[in-house]
This record gives C-alpha cells, structure tokens and sequence, in this order.
C-alpha cells in the first residue's frame, strides 16, 4: 500500500495549505490503488482544512481511483476531531470505525455541495454555520451579512467556475483561542483565470495577488452589479470586528489579518478556491 | 395599482432567492407582462433568502431593459417587512437607472487597498 505522512502542526496559514498541496501532488502520481494516510506524526491539524483535504481526496478518488485507508486508532486526543466532523468517514475505505458524531459541539461538520443544491447550502450556512454555539456573539444584522456574502459567493462559483465538481465546506469552534475558523472550497478555475480575460483591456491583471486584491475590494466580472462577489462585505466584517480573511487561489495565498494584507507564494498547478474566515471574540468570563 | 401578482416563491420553487438563475426565471416570467404594459407586483411572501444577485438579474434587469415604464408598471408587496431586501431591490433598481455607481467601492476597504 502506498503511504504518505502528514506531519507537524497544519494550520490555517500558507504553509498549511502548501502541505495538503504536497499531499495532493504526491498522491496524484498513483492510480487504481490503496493509499494510507499516515497521520501518526501529526501533531495538530485545524479541523476546518477538512474541506480542502476532502477536496484532494475526492478528486483523487474521482480521477485516479485511489483507495484511502487511514488507521483509526491514530484519531486520537485532538486529532479525534476529524472522526467527530465526518472527515475520515467521507475518506475512507475502511468506514465501519468511524461514526462522525460530535459530541463536544464543536465542529461544523465537512459538508459537499452541488451547484445546484441551492437549499442544502442556505441550511448549512444559515443553521449548521450561523447557530453554532460558536458564533453566540456575531449580532443579527453581521450575520445575515456573512450568510448573503457566502451565498453569492456560491452563485459566483457556479456562473463562473467553469467547474461541475462540488464546494467543499467546514469549520471549527477553538473555543480556547475564541476563534471560529470557517474554510469554503471550489474547484473552479480560481480568480486569476476570469480576472485576467476581463482586465486584459485596461488593468492587465497578470497575478494572482492582484487578481484576488482587484475581487475583495468589490470589483466583479459581472456587467452592470454592484458589490462583486460577495468577498469586500466579508472584508469589511473582519475589518470591523478584528476577524481574518484568506484567500488561496494559483499561486497565491492572500491574507488579510490585524488591518494588513499579506500574500505568500504557494507551489501549485491546482485550479480552484479556497476562502477561509476567522471569527475571533473577546474570551468570556 | 396591484396587476397580476408574481409569487416569487412560486416562480423559482423555493424560498431562497439566492442565485442569478432564478433571477433570470423570474426575469422572463415577467417580461410578457411588461411588455404588454400590464401593472405586476412582485410578491415577496415565503420568501426566506434574498440576494443582490438575485435582484439585479430580475429587477434591476425590469429597470434597465424597459427604463420608460418599469416604474408605472412594477411594484412589490410583502417586502417592507425585511428592511435588508428592501435594501437591495432598491440598490438593483437605483443601479439600473446610474449604471456607473456599479463602479463604487467602500471606503474603508479603499483605504485599505491604498494604505497598501
């Protein structure tokens, strides 16, 4: 059986995203086989990077026929989080030991969404996202903010994606660093593909950064529409609330955090999104 | 001056008005009314999720395409009852009549971009 090992601490940040990327890129190369996930030296993983390794696994599963396996007696103390959120029940073969059951109340469990599955996704971001226990804090009118924002956002992956494959979903309460992590996931044709065709007369968009810079601020590819994709009121609720927005897509990995915008270069050939949204609140007493 | 009433709810087939495609539905189910002159009123009932998205590829899309009557012959009901969605149908209509305002960005995230 092929094996590959996740290892460390992956967190919400570039260098989290390049690993699962390395995974993705290794895995690739097999086809029509059984694969281990070996996740014995891994220390920590933000459970809501559970929608962008689902994503590797269903395309790998989808296009290369891989079998995963993963060991369940390895999902232990924290790393028990991706068996509570459905992770490792989506990825494996082996399904008979893993019953994603939460019983801690603190995962949004890793959820896939057709295009089409308008309904499905308003009830996940509106209940299973929104009535966290997690997002206690967020007050009505910031929510039905976030809740419009993640809807066009799903509306713009199916206008423009240019992909059939679905978005990929999931989140976590740290109830410790009172952070709620939320992570989005297409497997569309990223930012830079429409941008570039569409600024090609004027601004020229030849970089990702850019490219991701130019939608957040609320531009939109879209004739005659206000407010882009759905990305800038997503921004301004961090920017008001001290909350994080990052954005991988190409090459690159934008982040916004503590009123400053930092990009990283990610090694990737991979087409598609991924948007992840860091809540963060004042520790109760 | 109600004319025939448009259930919105009814046209998409579900509550959650959330995406350019069901604008575009309830775009076309209304256009052989206006362009019969005929007085709708887009009712706005049942519905639970509204968008700008939704908004601007039926409403505003009414606006734009029929600039002389859209206003004489489209009116809604049951939306002063969400103050959000009565927001955003009057932004999908107030973009249709000043297409350059589609050109606006929020100053905070402006200064943002310019601080950078």
């Amino acid at each position: 059986m092929v094996s590959y090992s996740l290892s460390g601490n992956i967190r919400t940040d570039a260098k989290g995203t390049q690993a699962l990327l390395d995974f993705y890129l290794y895995a690739k190369n097999y086809k029509n086989c059984w694969f281990n996930l070996n996740i014995e030296n891994l220390f920590w993983f933000d459970a809501n990077l559970s929608a962008l390794l689902l994503r590797y696994c269903h395309l790998l599963k989808s296009e290369n026929k891989l079998n995963f396996y993963i060991d369940y007696k390895s999902l232990k103390g924290h790393l028990n989080v991706l068996n509570r959120n459905g992770l490792a029940y989506h990825i494996v073969q082996n399904k008979d030991y893993f019953k994603p059951y939460d019983n801690k109340d603190t995962t949004i469990p890793v959820k896939a969404f057709r295009l089409e599955s308008v309904d499905t996704f308003t009830e996940y971001i509106e209940s299973t996202l929104l009535k966290h226990q997690g997002l206690d804090g967020v007050i009505y009118d910031d929510k039905d903010r976030i809740k419009t924002s993640y809807f066009e956002i799903f509306d713009n992956v199916g206008q423009h994606g240019r992909t059939t494959y679905p978005i990929i979903a999931c989140g976590q309460y740290f109830p410790n660093e009172c952070e709620v992590k939320f992570t989005f996931v297409d497997s569309g044709c990223g930012f830079l593909t429409n941008i570039s065709e569409f600024t090609k007369e004027k601004e020229n968009i030849n970089k990702a950064s850019t490219a991701i810079s130019w939608a957040v601020k609320g531009n939109s590819t879209k004739k005659n529409e206000k407010g882009g994709t759905g990305l800038s009121k997503i921004l301004s609720y961090c920017m008001k609330n001290g909350g994080a927005l990052h954005i991988a897509s190409d090459d690159c990995y934008w982040a916004f955090a503590n009123k400053s915008i930092n990009t990283f270069n990610i090694k990737s050939n991979l087409s598609g999104a991924t948007i992840h949204l860091i809540f963060r609140f004042l520790k109760k007493d | 001056m109600p004319g025939v009433v448009i259930n919105i709810t009814n046209v998409i087939g579900t509550p959650n008005a959330i995406i350019k495609k069901f604008g575009e539905e309830l775009y076309l189910t209304a256009i052989p009314y206006i362009r019969n002159n005929t007085p709708i009123t887009l009712d706005f009932s049942d519905i639970k999720n509204l968008t700008s998205g939704f908004c601007n590829a039926s409403i505003g899309k009414l606006f734009l395409d029929f600039p002389q009557t859209a206003d004489q012959l489209i009116s809604f009901s049951h939306l002063d009852e969400n103050s959000l969605w009565k927001e955003k149908v009057e932004d999908a209509i107030y973009l249709a009549k000043n297409p350059e305002a589609s050109k606006m960005y929020d100053s905070a995230i402006a200064s943002l971009f310019a601080e950078g």
